[in-house]
């Protein structure tokens, strides 16, 4: 895209605001239901005039079903904790992601709306596997 | 002679016999003394090494956010958390190995969104996404930035970069499937 090739390009923040900074690219909007505080002037695409155009990059931690619910509480706890470090939450910050804590139940009720938006998109799309 | 069992016999059939209750009470004990341990087991963890499967090639994001967050996980559990990278398969073979890991809180996985998108998109996962995996946290969740090149006159969403004529297509149905593709493909390989 900053050479010209592509029209358009979906990135991170990271890997974008640079460009942007350097006049090379232009933000046009971001995917997730609130601005970035990475990209804190670039609006929503709800905000930009279109409606329905989400996309959250995420990560989270799953285990086997039938992990014990004492075992998942406690990798829980400890997980809220870390993210809750400063040097943690800088690192992961400078990478272009926002430290969003959930824990399992939040986190579970999150999964099944992922798996309800992603299946609407792929089937909509016709996206088929490589 | 015949059926009486000779002094030999008999002295040994007793100690068959009293090695059978030894053993059976041996048996209970063990039955017994693992009892508290099954109880105390949850308490007890970790008590060994808990692996982290990246379902991706080393230096991803998926990657960097599992190896910023395992050590403090493992100061804070006592127990060093090990960053195990099982690319493949768009993440689909490491989700598979901890699918079929014991459930003992002793394999985890990095889960991103490939791991959802890959529901959909392949039909034949030998396991299932929303079935067979209990959600433990959420750690990050971020925004990609939809941008154009300064070559390219589009300064909004609504103001397209060609003339609307020529994008019809490409403006009602092939947008989504690039995008939707584009973004399996971003998430995929990080």
């Amino acid at each position: 895209m900053i050479a010209g090739h592509v029209a358009f390009t979906l990135a991170t923040p990271a890997e974008l605001m640079q460009h942007v900074r350097e006049g090379k690219a232009r933000a046009l909007a971001v995917t997730t239901p609130k601005r970035t505080p990475l990209a804190p002037d670039v609006p929503t695409a709800a905000e930009a005039g279109v409606r329905g155009f989400e996309i959250t990059v995420w990560y989270g931690i799953t285990a086997p079903r039938g992990t014990p619910a004492a075992i998942v509480g406690r990798l829980e706890r400890e997980l809220m904790a870390v993210l809750k470090a400063p040097d943690v939450r800088d690192r992961l910050t400078a990478l272009g992601l926002e430290v969003t804590p959930m824990g399992s139940e939040e986190f579970g009720q999150f999964l099944r709306s992922q798996h309800e938006r992603w299946a609407e998109l792929v089937s909509v799309s016709g996206a088929k596997p490589d | 002679m015949g059926g009486q069992p000779t002094r030999a016999e008999h002295e040994k059939r007793a100690i068959v016999g009293r090695r059978r209750r030894m053993a059976c009470a041996g048996l209970v004990l063990a039955l017994l003394s693992t009892m508290p341990a099954v109880q105390s087991w949850a308490q007890a963890y970790p008590v060994k090494p808990i692996r982290l499967v990246v379902p991706f090639p080393p230096g991803g994001a998926n990657d960097i956010v599992a190896r910023v967050i395992s050590p403090r996980l493992g100061e804070a559990l006592g127990q060093s958390v090990v960053v195990e990278n099982r690319g493949g398969a768009a993440g689909t073979i490491g989700a598979d190995l901890v699918e079929k890991a014991a459930p003992d809180g002793y394999t985890l996985l990095m889960t991103p969104v490939p791991f959802v998108i890959t529901q959909s998109l392949y039909p034949k996962l030998p396991y299932d996404g929303q079935r067979d995996f209990v959600p433990v946290a959420l750690l990050t969740s971020s925004s990609f930035v939809l941008a154009v090149g300064e070559k390219y006159a589009a300064r909004s969403l609504q103001e397209p970069s060609v003339p609307r004529k020529q994008n019809r297509t490409a403006s009602r149905s092939r947008p989504r499937a690039a995008v939707a593709l584009h973004i399996s493909q971003a998430s995929c390989s990080r």
